[in-house]
This record gives structure tokens, sequence and C-alpha cells, in this order.
């Protein structure tokens, strides 16, 4: 038997108690990671999938913490170390999605979603980045979006923060590549998740999704899984669209 | 033990004597896949690449036939076929590079690089896809290259090739989603591979990519791998990335 490819290994993944960031928490722990869980108000979900983790036979902790706070974010790096003594994975995949005309947009709904969508991530590799670089090892995944691929309406927000964690998942691949970390981004499609009456309907924009169905939330995570592993050390800075074809290319 | 992934498929991928082809055959075949190697003329390289995969575990044939020669690929998809009963994935890699400047350029130096990548792609993909829409199941992943997404000098015939690449590639993705066929393109940044002398020496680096060095066939290799894997069932019409971050997107 050889060893699993994230044998050892600890990651983070925001928003992981239930949807893509649960299936994402539990195929890392099946590569062999050890996971800190976190989700910002359900702990019992948290804890739900700590035990489906240990379950596993792999090692997990819950850090309830709302990651669009700069001393919670710290906390949530802090409980990795505490824990396992390294981060070698981060996960940003908490977000929140409203859907709403751009007129009726209040200011304090744009700010929301920025906090959560783009301030959250800022901040988690704020705090994570460090024990990175010191290992000289490290693997940052940010959840994109369809939204501002496919130019829905109604989402001003979301298009514009999901916009802007491109340019900051960039960014970290250039200014961290040559510290053995790779950043990218997993743009899923419209995918099978269980959704909050706030993000409104799925829209395809009028194009078309060759592949019909919706996705499912294993194959982001499998995407996910993949560039974690060492085999995925040359890839770096891209957008990576699990979406049925619906968008082809471009950012 | 849990049967491996892709046991029980069938896999041809051309130009697979050497390079990176080489090691996508091993990566296929160490997830269980049976495989047909390919080469244009050098069967020495071919039958030890067989070894190579039997010593693996796996199960492989060796078919010289040059891939813009219909009859030659259609002998090497049957014989495929025969041996393994069926054509599940398919990995256009066979590529000629050449370096000219273009005023000094030969038509048939342009039409033979041409015919390699957009004729071998479409005499192929002619040959195995009835074999994949008949178990409503199938793998293309054609090999593209970054020189056309960052403009490279005195290549206009490869660039034009690559570009015509990801168009088929994108065309069939759309074409053959509702017969449980994804169809993507891998990119690779500069790989240390053994160049033939017709490729032309090694443009200097200009761009030096966050991840300051060259990647390996491998690291190419295990991203076909992934998109050949079920897990990436919903990947599809896409062009990855794997170049260090030298080029991050756009189409």
């Amino acid at each position: 038997m050889t060893a699993l490819p994230l044998a050892g290994q600890a990651a983070i993944v925001t928003g992981s108690a239930r949807n893509i960031g649960r299936e994402i928490a539990l195929m890392l722990a099946d590569d062999g990671a050890d996971i800190v869980v976190n989700g910002k108000s359900d702990k019992a979900a948290a804890e739900a999938v700590a035990a489906e983790i240990a379950a596993k036979g792999r090692k997990a902790v819950v850090c309830m913490a709302d990651v669009t706070r700069e001393d919670a974010a710290k906390a949530l790096a802090q409980a990795a170390m505490d824990a396992f003594g390294r981060i070698d994975i981060l996960v940003c995949n908490a977000a929140i999605r409203r859907q709403r005309p751009f007129l009726e947009i209040p200011f304090e709904e744009w700010k929301e979603v920025l906090a959560v969508d783009l301030d959250a991530p800022f901040l988690c590799m704020q705090a994570a980045l460090p024990h990175m670089v010191a290992r000289g090892y490290g693997r940052v995944v940010t959840i994109g979006g369809s939204t501002l691929h496919i130019l829905t309406p109604n989402r001003a927000h979301v298009t514009a923060a999901k916009m802007g964690l491109i340019g900051l998942t960039r960014t970290i691949a250039i200014e961290f590549g040559e510290k053995g970390i790779t950043a990218n981004c997993v743009a899923p499609g419209h995918i099978d998740t269980v959704r909050g009456t706030s993000a409104g309907n799925r829209s395809t924009g009028g194009l078309q999704r060759p592949i019909e169905r919706l996705g499912e939330m294993a194959e982001i995570a499998a995407m996910v899984r993949y560039l974690c592993r060492p085999e995925g050390a040359y890839v770096t800075g891209q957008v990576m669209h699990v979406n049925g074809g619906m968008y082809m290319g471009g950012v | 033990m849990t049967s491996k992934p892709l046991e029980g498929k069938a896999a041809l991928v051309t130009g697979s004597a050497r390079n990176i082809g080489r090691a996508i055959a091993h990566q296929l075949a160490e997830q269980g896949a049976r495989i047909v190697v390919n080469a244009v003329g050098d069967q020495a390289a071919a039958d030890e690449v067989v070894k190579e995969i039997k010593a693996l575990g796996s199960d492989a044939i060796a078919c010289l036939a040059d891939v813009t020669d219909k009859a030659a690929v259609e002998k090497m998809v049957d014989a495929g076929v025969k041996a393994f009963g069926g054509m599940d994935i398919l990995v256009l890699n066979a590529s000629s590079r050449g370096q000219v400047p273009f005023l000094e350029m030969t038509h048939e130096q342009w039409r033979r690089v041409i015919d390699i990548s957009l004729d071998g792609a479409f005499y192929c993909s002619q040959a195995c896809l009835p074999h994949m829409k008949a178990k409503g199941w199938g793998r293309i992943v054609t090999i593209g290259g970054i020189s056309w997404h960052v403009g490279t000098n005195t290549r206009v015939h490869n660039l034009v090739s690559k570009a015509g690449l990801a168009g088929f590639t994108r065309g069939l993705a759309v074409e053959f989603a509702g017969d449980g066929i994804t169809v993507n393109c891998v990119s690779p940044g500069f790989i240390d591979t053994v160049r033939p002398g017709s490729a032309g020496v090694r443009p200097p680096l200009k761009i030096h990519p966050p991840i300051d060095r060259m990647g390996t066939s491998d690291e190419i290799a295990s991203m076909v791998r992934y998109l050949c894997l079920p897990e990436a069932a919903y990947v599809t019409g896409q062009i990855m990335h794997v170049n260090g971050g030298m080029y991050l997107g756009g189409s």
C-alpha cells in the first residue's frame, strides 16, 4: 500500500460544515490530510463533519469563526497550528450569494458580500501563508463562481467579489511561486447544493450547458483535491472551470 | 483493495513512445487503463514503453502509425479495440514543432505541422468516438501549447495548429456532451522534454513563470490523468494550463 498523497498534511477549509466545503474537507481527508473544519454559526453541522473525518481515521478539529474578522481568521490559522503544527492547504470556500437588481442593492448588502467573498480570503491567506512559507510548501485554492463568467444579472456584488477573488488568487500565485506555494481558483458551474433562499435562482445567462445535468459537489471537490496534491505543483494562477461546459474559457 | 479507477478502460495515446506522451501512457496505465502506444516510426521506443506498462501491471500494444494517414489510424484503432474490447480514452498528444521564420517557411513545413495536429485529431477522433458513444462514456484530451496564447516567434504553423486544436476541443465537447464524453485540452508551458532537432532551440525564457523552473512531463500527465478519471465528468470544453503560472488565462 503506497502512502496517501496528503499523508501528514494539514488543511483548513473555510465554510466546510456543509455543501461543497464539506465535500472538499472529506475528500482531502480521504487523501490523508488532517482538517480544520470551519463554520460561522452551525456548530453541530461542523462537528458532524469532523466526526465523519475522524471515522476515516484522520484528525479533525472544529473552529467556529466569522472569517470576515481579522482576529477570527488569525484564530483559525492558530487552531490549525495548535492541532497539527502546520498548514499545508488553505481552501477559501466560505461565500455568500445574494440576488438583487443593481439599483436595489443596499450598500450594507454590497459590503456584506464583499466581506465574506473577498475580505475573508484576504484575511485567511494573510494568516495562513506565513506558515506555508516557513515550510516552503503550500496550496491555496479559492472557490470562484460562474456568475462573473456568464454575465448573470442582479448579482453585481457577487460578480465583483468573485472577479476580485481571481485577482487575489493570481497575485498570491505570482508573489509566492518561488516559495513552493501554488494558488488557483476553482470555478463551479451549477452545482446541486442545498441553497439558502437568499441565493436566488440559477441562471445560465442564456448560454448552453452541454452537460445538461447539475454538477455534483464531489466533482468540485475532486478538482480541488487534484490541485492540492503534490503533482499539481506546476499549476498556478489558473481558473479551473468545473461547469459541464457552460462556459469554456477566457477569464 | 479497491479496483483502479480506469480498470477495464482502453486508451490510445498518440505519440507515446517518449516524453509527455510516454508519461501520460504510464500514468493512465497506473490507474488501470490498457494502452495503445503509438509512434510514427520508432518501433523500439514504442516496444520499450509497452514493456514499462506491463511492468506497471497493466497491458499495452505498440502501433506504429502516422496520424495523418486515415487508413493507418483506422487500422490502429481497430487493433486497440480488438486487443482491449473498446476505445474509451483518446489522448491527442502527437505533434511536430518546427522553428522557421515565416518568410522562409515552405508550404510543406506549414502543412506537416498542421496535418499532424488537426488532421491527426480528426482521423483519430472519428475512429474512436463511435466506440465511446457505444458505451456512453469517453474522454478525449488534446495537448495544446502555450505559444499561441502568448505569441511566439518563428512558429506560426505551430501556433495555428494549436489554436485550431482548441477550437476542435470545444466543438467536440459540445457535440458529444450528451454521450457521456468529455473533451478538454491540457496546455503545457515549458516542459523539460528531450527535444528532437526539428523542434529547434528552446527560445530563451523571456517571461519567467512565478514557479521559475521548467515543468516535468509527469506534471502534464497528472493533469491528463485527472481529466480521464470518472470524477472529472463535469469538466468539459476547458483549456487547462500547466505552466508554472507563465500564462494565467484568457482563451
